[in-house]
């Protein structure tokens, strides 16, 4: 199971943080009032509300069902059609979501978690069915599969204030078999936080974008 | 299931397969294809052919559709696709950059696993 202890979760929050500020992201560290040694990371983000559609038309499967896998390669042309711009939407408005991410470290688990809260630009703040509704195409399947064990509210460890989560109790296991080639190598500390966030992080709309992973 | 034979036209196949030794492939034009290799990590089901070659302008999202009908998965059955052995890519992003980011020997190759990932 690849875990991280806390100091090595610090480690790679430092290295992400250095990363975000090459890239001109925004991610900063933030101490919790009461203990200033526990750490987590923050980034505020805002979204037009209908982002998750436009992951959905780009990945969405419009060939005919294929018989033949080999076919499927030849015949599948899945272009988007160019959008145009004299065209008039009649969709309704595009309204202003802002999500607050937070990377926190698990003591429960020995590894990272992700909380985040989402509000309108009224402030109020996002129900949970609507969190579920906004999880990203690719993942809206998996997650509505088993929703109550996956995506909740809770208390945020640091904040106590509730926040939504995606539970990290298989994170290990995941990390494990992504990271590790086998249980000899030992785990780049310095890039698990990376590699963690591009998996947990586009479930919620968080994108890491391909140059975090270059530098 | 099938034997496979190698698919795609084979004149096109061995064509992108030369010109992509070098890594210089910004000069590749957008049905340039790229041989991608797909393999199975933890308990995913090993793929009977690994090798594809795949039009650069193609998405991650379409190589995990692919991946997903080849190996008959239900729509909430967790696939997580990713390069160099940790970094998942968006699904938007183009095979051709992730080729060009990430690819070596000619190659691109390209993990993915079944593990549930939350919970």
């Amino acid at each position: 199971m690849a875990c991280l202890t806390y100091e090595e979760f610090v480690t790679g929050c430092r290295v992400l943080l250095q990363v975000s500020k090459e890239l001109g992201d925004s991610w900063v560290m933030c101490h919790s009032a009461s203990d200033s040694s526990t750490i987590y990371l923050s980034k505020t983000q805002c979204f037009k509300a209908d982002l998750s559609t436009s992951i959905s038309e780009l990945t969405a499967e419009k060939s005919e069902s294929p018989d033949e896998i080999d076919k499927l390669i030849e015949d599948f042309t899945q272009e988007p059609e160019p959008p145009d711009p004299s065209s008039v939407s009649n969709s309704t408005p595009g309204y202003i979501i802002t999500y607050e991410y937070h990377i926190v470290y698990s003591l429960s688990h020995s590894v990272p978690a992700l909380y985040f809260n989402a509000w309108y630009a009224s402030g109020k703040l996002l129900t949970l069915k609507e969190v579920w509704e906004r999880v990203s195409n690719q993942f809206c399947e998996q997650i509505a599969d088993n929703k109550w064990n996956s995506l909740t509210q809770t208390e945020h460890p640091v904040l106590g204030r509730p926040f939504f989560q995606l539970h990290p109790c298989r994170t290990a296991e995941l990390m494990s078999n992504v990271c590790c080639e086998s249980e000899q190598t030992p785990k780049d500390v310095k890039k698990y936080l990376i590699s963690w966030l591009s998996m947990f992080g586009p479930v919620v709309g968080l994108e890491v974008p391909i140059t975090y992973y270059n530098k | 299931m099938e034997e496979e034979k190698s698919s795609p036209p084979s004149d096109l196949t061995s064509e992108s397969s030369l010109e992509h030794t070098d890594h210089d492939s910004n000069k590749a034009t957008p049905l340039k294809k790229i041989d991608v290799l797909l393999k199975a990590t933890g308990d995913a089901p090993i793929m009977r052919k690994k090798k594809w070659a795949v039009e650069g302008d193609k998405r991650v999202g379409w190589v995990a559709d692919f991946i997903r009908k080849y190996l008959k998965l239900n729509s909430s059955d967790n696939l997580f696709l990713y390069v160099n052995q940790s970094f998942a890519p968006a699904p938007d992003q183009l095979v051709r950059n992730l080729y060009q980011c990430f690819g070596s020997d000619g190659k691109l190759v390209l993990h993915y696993c079944r593990t549930q990932a939350w919970g």
